[in-house]
Formats: structure tokens, C-alpha cells, sequence
């Protein structure tokens, strides 16, 4: 036998689901659309920093002399980039220094296939942090340590990330 | 049981009522939830917004010159000149991203905080606002710049931040400063007087054939400060303040700014005060844009004459090219908060 008042309680339950599901979404879309546009913005503020630091390494301090980026990956020398870089990225005006972490590869063309050397880093491992990326070119003259970076226009790519 | 039965049939129905109110309920939650999602999202945003604004001023400051790109050079006593400024800059020039102009952060950094009384510099904070962070909106910011290095030279301007909800950027840059010149007596000279030729060109174009040097390495005697020291002179007297011409016209100084200053251990020297005894720390000040104010440009050619007591030259005329020096540029932190 069939009866009528169990009909409208299902309607009011399928009802009821529609609205819970409703306001979950809702909520959901709420939260999911600020969380990424934060990160976007810290994203944009390391790439900056970044990207400066780089770019104030590669302006040439004086007239008619080679930038410190220039000669630190002629010279092969990791030391003195990491000297020079950490501070630039690391440093804040009155506040103690940043927690940033770096490393650095070289990228340049062999014929027809792009080669990838590892240069330096900061000496912490990366463990799958959220970085962002940051590039300068630079020309390495004949004079060049390094004999694959002579006469080649390299790539220095910076990976940044903040621990 | 004819009327039962007809009951029964239509309570397995939804009634009509239910679906009007169900629908209208529906639209209603529908659309309040929506407008609750976007009143949300204006209060979170908040933060991106002053992040923004933190970016743009960043932006203009490190890579802006301003308006007009020598604002430092404005006289800001004169209404004109006031209301000629549009907009704060510290570049050296729009080709120059990340190079800063010392003499436009020293002004940018020194402002009139009492009320604006003192018409010669900045106002703080009406001209920040209506000049670098811009919007209707009040926002209050702090803006602060550490050179890095030895000096270790801090500016700052602002508010502290009252909490952590601010808007951040932190930028770093390079900053030039104004170029130099060394002076020093010839061992047995025959003459009272040191001549020095300036023809600014020889600045600008290092040899006829080369491009013009980039900006951001340019010793700017039209632009920028540039200062004459003289060194090894201790207890020569400097007769009468430097002279300089236009061919043979002499030019004449104002009293004031900008003007050719001397000074002798950081004391100026006034027109009464010659015959003046030199010590080790003796210099001339071309104060900033003191040579764009009476006329002259990049293609002027000027002699600059220092009259002596004793026989200190040998009478050929020093060329500014070969003793005018530039400081190499240095690395500065920059950070900017808004609020």
C-alpha cells in the first residue's frame, strides 16, 4: 500500500540536498578564489626581487667595464656571484635579512642542442618548494674559464624560493 | 469514496505553491549568496589592493624619471615650477630602469614635515599622494632605502605601519652619484692660476666617433652636482672666488640656489672672506642645474679659472674630460608599504 505523506518528504529532502549542495559550492568557489590570487602576489613580489637583483648584478658598475654577473661566470667563479647576489636578495632596510634560497644554472646553445650546466646555489637543498624563476642574458667572450661558455650568449637562470 | 480517491491522486503531487515559494526561495538565496561572495571577496581583496599600489609606486620610483624628468632642477619657491611637477620619479632616465639620481633621492627623502611652510622642497604628504601613490583613496605608506656596502646610508619617509596588513614591495636598485674632479698644484709651477676648459660635450661623447655614453654613467655638469676638490693646496691662498667664462664674458653668481659655492672644511667662503687659506679639505660646488640656469647646455664650452697666491700651475689649461671622475654605482634596497 502506498502512502501519500512520505512523497513530499522525499521532495523536501531532494530539496534540502540541492541547498546544502548549493551553499558548499558557494563556499567552496568563495574560499578558491582568493587563495590563488595571494599567491599570485607573492609570486609577482619574489619574481621582482628577483629579476632586480639580477638585472643590478648584470649593470656594469662603471663605464666600459663588464657587468659583476658577466665576470663571475667568465671567471667560473661561484663564490663571488654568491656574494654578491645573496645580499641583494637577502637584504631588507631596517628588518633582520629574508630566508631566501637560490640556485643557479647556465643554459647556452651546443649546434643545435641547449646545454644546461649547473653554476651554484646557496647551499640549501631544494625540497620542492614554490619558487619562482628569474633570467639574464649575458655574452662570454673568448676569454671565457669555462671552454663551452666561449663566444656563446648564455642564459643565467636563477630558481628563488623562500623557506 | 469517490472524493478520497481524487485526494489521494493529488497528494503525490508537488503542489503549485510549493514550486512558486520553492523558486522564489531559490532566486532569493541565489542571489544574496552572490552578492555575500562578492562582499567577500572585496574584503579579502583589500590586501591585493594595497599590493597593487605598493607595485605601481614601486614601479614609478625605480623606473620613472618623473615629471619632468628633472623635477630635482624645479624651483619649488615658484608656483609655476610647483604646479609643473606631475609626478615622482628617481630614475636617471627611462632608458635607465633601476638606476637612481642621488640628488632626487635626497630630495625625495628630505621633505617639509611642519606644515609645509618651507615652499623650497617637497610637502609631506600632500605632494606624495597627489604625486607618487595617486587614487582618491588616503593611503598612508612608508617608503625606506638602505645603501648596501660600507656607507650603509638609510632614508626613510611615512608612517610605521600601525599592523601586517600592508602592501609590500621590495625593489633592489642601483644608485648613481655626481661626478668629481681632482685638482692639484704642478710641482714648480710658474703660474698664480689653474685653468680648466670645460667643453661639456667631451662629457657626453668620450671620442667623436662614439655613440653618446649611456646615461647612467654620465658625469652631468648641466643636471647634476659636480664637485672640484682640491687636494695638496694646504696654505695656498685662494684669492678671489673662481672665475668662470663664456669665451670672454665672465659669468656672474647668484647668491642663491643653485649657485658655485666654496668651501674650506665644510665651511662656505663668502665674497668678503678672500684671500682664503686652502686646507686639504677644499672644495668647489657646482650646485645642480646652477649651469642650465644661466643658459648653458651640452654644446657650451666654459673656462674655469682659480687664481692663486702662489705659482701652483703651469698655465695649460687642464681639460674636463681627462680630470672629471665618476663614482661607480652603488647597490641600495628599497622598500615600499602601503596601507
Amino acid at each position: 500500500m502506498v502512502k501519500n505523506s512520505a512523497q513530499l518528504y522525499t521532495i523536501e529532502g531532494i530539496a534540502a540536498g540541492v541547498l546544502m549542495i548549493v551553499t558548499a559550492y558557494i563556499v567552496v568557489s568563495t574560499s578558491t578564489v582568493l587563495t590563488p590570487q595571494d599567491i599570485h602576489i607573492i609570486d609577482m613580489q619574489l619574481e621582482q626581487l628577483g629579476h632586480d637583483a639580477l638585472m643590478v648584478m648584470n649593470t656594469p658598475k662603471d663605464y666600459r667595464i663588464s657587468s659583476n654577473l658577466t665576470e663571475c661566470i667568465s671567471q667560473n667563479n661561484p663564490d663571488w656571484f654568491k656574494s654578491n647576489f645573496t645580499p641583494l636578495v637577502r637584504s631588507r632596510v631596517f628588518l633582520p635579512d629574508d630566508t631566501l634560497h637560490y640556485n643557479v644554472s647556465l643554459y647556452y646553445r651546443d649546434g643545435d642542442v641547449v646545454q644546461k650546466r649547473d653554476f651554484t646555489d646557496d647551499g640549501m637543498p631544494y625540497l620542492g618548494e614554490k619558487t619562482v624563476k628569474v633570467t639574464q642574458w649575458i655574452r662570454m667572450d673568448d676569454g671565457a674559464s669555462i671552454p663551452e661558455l666561449r663566444n656563446k650568449i648564455v642564459l643565467v637562470e636563477v630558481l628563488l624560493w623562500r623557506s | 469514496m469517490p472524493g478520497n480517491r481524487r485526494m489521494n491522486h493529488e497528494n503525490g503531487q508537488i503542489s503549485i505553491d510549493f514550486i512558486i515559494g520553492f523558486t522564489i526561495f531559490m532566486i532569493a538565496f541565489i542571489f544574496v549568496a552572490t552578492m555575500i561572495s562578492g562582499l567577500l571577496i572585496n574584503l579579502q581583496s583589500q590586501r591585493i589592493d594595497y599590493d597593487a599600489v605598493a607595485y605601481r609606486t614601486g614601479t614609478v620610483l625605480v623606473e620613472d624619471p618623473g615629471e619632468p624628468s628633472e623635477w630635482n632642477l624645479l624651483d619649488l619657491t615658484k608656483a609655476a615650477d610647483r604646479d609643473n611637477l606631475k609626478r615622482l620619479g628617481l630614475n636617471v632616465a627611462r632608458n635607465s630602469p633601476g638606476i637612481l639620481r642621488e640628488s632626487k633621492i635626497e630630495k625625495f627623502f628630505n621633505p617639509d614635515r611642519g606644515g609645509c611652510s618651507d615652499r623650497s622642497r617637497l610637502c609631506y604628504p600632500s605632494d606624495y599622494s597627489q604625486k607618487l601613490i595617486f587614487g582618491d583613496y588616503p593611503y598612508s605608506f612608508n617608503i625606506s632605502m638602505r645603501e648596501l656596502g660600507p656607507s650603509g646610508r638609510t632614508w626613510a619617509i611615512g608612517e610605521i605601519p600601525s599592523n601586517n596588513n600592508t602592501g609590500y614591495i621590495r625593489r633592489v636598485v642601483s644608485i648613481k652619484k655626481p661626478g668629481y674632479a681632482d685638482i692639484s698644484p704642478v710641482p714648480a709651477g710658474s703660474q698664480n692660476h689653474i685653468t680648466i676648459n670645460m667643453k661639456i660635450q667631451t662629457l657626453f661623447f668620450p671620442d667623436p666617433v662614439s655613440p653618446s655614453i649611456d646615461p647612467a654613467y654620465q658625469i652631468d655638469l648641466i643636471y647634476e652636482d659636480f664637485w672640484v676638490n682640491l687636494t695638496g693646496f694646504s696654505g695656498v691662498n685662494l684669492t678671489k672666488k673662481p672665475e668662470l667664462f663664456d669665451g670672454t664674458t665672465p659669468v656672474t653668481y647668484d647668491e642663491n640656489y643653485p649657485t658655485l659655492r666654496v668651501f674650506i672644511d665644510s665651511v662656505e667662503i663668502h665674497e668678503g672672506d678672500y684671500p682664503a687659506l686652502l686646507t686639504d679639505d677644499s672644495k668647489i660646488h657646482f650646485e645642480e642645474g646652477f649651469l642650465k640656469s644661466k643658459g648653458f647646455h651640452e654644446s657650451s664650452e666654459l673656462d674655469f679659472i682659480l687664481t692663486f697666491d702662489q705659482p701652483v700651475g703651469d698655465g695649460i689649461a687642464l681639460n674636463i674630460a681627462d680630470i672629471a671622475k665618476r663614482y661607480p654605482l652603488s647597490e641600495a634596497i628599497m622598500e615600499i608599504r602601503i596601507w
